[in-house]
Order: C-alpha cells, then structure tokens, then sequence
C-alpha cells in the first residue's frame, strides 16, 4: 500500500506554484478567521448568468417555529409585494385570490401546543403537481425549485388538487401592471416560485430577508457548510406529511 | 419569322413585367404603413442598434424570445440578450404627457406592427409591457 502511495508521489512531482496558492489561501482563512468577521462565506459563488443551474445544489427553505411570532404576517405581505399577488384591484376575496404563502395556526387537542407557521409550496423532491401536469408546465427545476411553466400551462388545475399542501392558486382574472420579473396572468396555476429570480441573482428569497424573527433560513442542502444544512445537522426538524415521502425541500423545526 | 417571334415573346414579357412593378408599386404605395417608435436607447453599447440587425429583427424575433424563454424558465439562464424585459426597456414609448403607455395603445412599440398585421400576443397577459411595471 505505501509502495503504491510512493510510486504514485513519484508520478506526480509537487507543484510549487499550487502549493504557494494552498498556503496563501489558508492564511487568509486563518486571518479572517482570527479577525472574527468572516466566519461563514456562503455558498459556493454565483452561478454566472449565462450557465444553466445544475443539480449540485438543492435549495431549501427551514422554519424555526418557536421563533415565529403570534400574528406576525411579515413573510406573507413580502412575498405578496415581492410577487404582485396581493396587489389586487379587486375587494379581497379570500376564497379565490392568489396565495402564495399563508400563516396557519396549529394546535395540539392532547397537549393545548400552538403554533403559528408559514405555509407554502414545499418544493418537494417528487412533487406530485408535476405527476399529473399533463402538459409537462408543472416541473423541478435542476437545483430542486418546483415551478409551472405558465407558457405552456393551460389552468387545467389538476396540480392543485394533487397539492397536499393546498399551495397553488389559480388566476381568475385579468392582470395588468404586472412585475417585470414576475409575470403572471390570467388562466395559469401559480405558487411559491421560491423567488426564483432573486435565487438566480445569488439573493434570499423575500420571505427571508422579511422574517423579523430570523425564523426562516434559506440554503443549500447539499453544501454541508451551508446554515441550513448545520441546523438540520443540530436540530430535529419535520416534513409536513413526511408519510407521503414527499422529500420536501421546506423544513420545519419545533412542531 | 423566327426572328420576329421571338422579339414578339420578349415584348410581351417586357410588358408583363412592367405591369406587374406598377402594379405592385401601386399597391404598397396606397397602404398605410405602421409607424414604428424608436428605441429610446440602444441594446449595443455606442451604436444605435439592436441585438441584431432590424431585419432579421422582424422576421424572427420570436424564435430567439421563445428560446430564451424555455432557458430561462427550466434552466435559470438569465442572460440578457433575448430577454423580454430588455426589449420593453429599450423599446418603451412615451405619450402626449410623457407616460410610459401599455400594450393597450396603439403607440406600444410591439402593437404598433402587431395590430398593422393582425397578430393577437398573448405575451402581454402576464408579462409586464412597460418598464417597471407594477411597482
């Protein structure tokens, strides 16, 4: 085994120069680290704008709903502003308009628990709204974001009764002033795109940067580095409907 | 003979011809041409031009659109180029008051060709027509 190792040494002299790089790099680590600024550095850097996302990353959202606040509606009214939903012309008619994410209160009859969390597409690793798509516009994209393809989504609705979660809403109506990164009309099923234009410009999700609470944490949960993926590591969290096995990619932690 | 046939062959094509430019000429010059808006700025850095030729341009413009699009939705490619929010950056009209007009107005950059050619868009029912829509 060590003659193999030697022969193996022997093949391939040192390189200098990349040595050099190694040492140079864990210095700067090791000064950043002593400085006590730069302790965590993110995810892998951006994906440059002409690449096409691959499956080396999983994106997930964890909900930690001990820190989720009594009547605090922040990720909702983000996510409304963020993706235009909210912005109906139109006396609210909670029954039929657009909700992308919603609060949802729980409690346990036995023990009297309650909790308070957001619900939305949970992005699930076999999401069954793409089982029954029969055009092919609902999908996952590489990376694990679930979306529908509103180009060739013809308001069918069959994803939104094979939903478990209730996630997607359908437009009834006409829309005008709509955002430029987020188009969305009349006649198409929409849900959580995890905000999927800002995830390609290396940004949280708006749901995130609202939570006051630090409550939710976006990552990748396939960098073992990644937050996300330390307080999955730490923590026991839950999938909703996990009997369904459904691998989400929302995560939820003290239910 | 043979001679005088053929020159009467080629006088008659002669005519043909001749009647056919005027004829079409007469054509196009009596029909109302869409009055095209001019980009408020340029797509290429110090030229005052398009992503590609205005020719190519109108003739296939929807391909590149309709090829951007299935990269950008399925595979988050997100360049710049053929992207429809460029185009409507660029290309967006102001009216009589300075407002940015929608798709609604026959002055809209794509509606004034659309509606000169009959072509219903459905683009419009989700995408935003104007630059920072909504917001």
């Amino acid at each position: 085994m060590s003659k193999q190792i030697d022969s193996t040494l022997a093949d391939h002299p040192v390189d200098g120069a990349r040595r050099d790089f190694i040492k140079q790099s864990a210095a700067a680590t090791g000064a950043a680290l002593a400085s006590g600024v730069l302790l965590y550095t993110g995810d892998a850097t951006a994906k440059p704008i002409d690449e096409p996302i691959s499956a080396r990353q999983r994106w997930g959202i964890l909900v930690d709903t001990t820190k989720c606040a009594d009547g605090c509606n922040d990720c909702v009214t983000a996510c409304g502003k963020e993706n235009g939903w909210s912005n109906v012309e139109h006396d609210p008619r909670p029954k039929t308009d657009a909700q992308w994410i919603r609060t949802v209160e729980i409690r346990n009859k036995l023990t009297g628990s309650e909790h308070s969390l957001p619900l939305m597409c949970q992005h699930c690793e076999n999401p069954p709204c793409a089982d029954v798509c029969p055009t092919g516009a609902s999908f996952r994209r590489e990376d694990g974001i679930v979306l529908v393809d509103k180009h060739i989504c013809i308001g069918c609705r069959y994803c939104m009764m094979a939903c478990p979660y209730k996630a997607r809403s359908f437009v009834h109506e006409a829309i005008e002033n709509q955002i430029p990164y987020a188009p969305r009309g009349k006649g198409t099923v929409e849900s959580c795109t995890m905000c999927v234009h800002r995830v390609d410009d290396d940004r949280d999700p708006a749901c995130v940067e609202a939570c006051n609470h630090k409550a939710l944490v976006f990552g990748d949960l396939k960098d073992p580095n990644s937050e996300i993926s330390k307080q999955m590591r730490t923590h026991t969290t839950k999938e909703l409907r996990a009997d369904l096995g459904l691998n989400t990619g929302v995560r939820y932690k003290g239910l | 003979m043979r001679t005088s046939q053929r020159s009467n062959t080629l006088l008659g094509l002669a005519t043909v011809a001749v009647l056919l430019i005027s004829g079409s000429t007469a054509v196009f010059a009596g029909a109302p041409v869409p009055i095209l808006p001019e980009a408020v700025k340029s797509a290429v850095e110090g030229e005052r031009s398009c992503v590609r030729p205005a020719q190519e341009m109108r003739r296939s413009h929807m391909d590149d659109l309709k090829h951007q699009r299935d990269d950008t939705v399925h595979e988050g490619v997100r360049t710049k180029r053929f992207a429809l929010k460029e185009c409507i950056d660029c290309h967006v009209t102001n009216d009589a008051n300075g407002e940015k007009v929608s798709i609604k107005s026959r002055e809209h950059f794509c509606n004034a060709c659309h509606s000169y050619t009959g072509v219903t868009l459905d683009c419009w029912d989700c995408h935003a027509s104007q630059p920072g829509g909504g917001q």
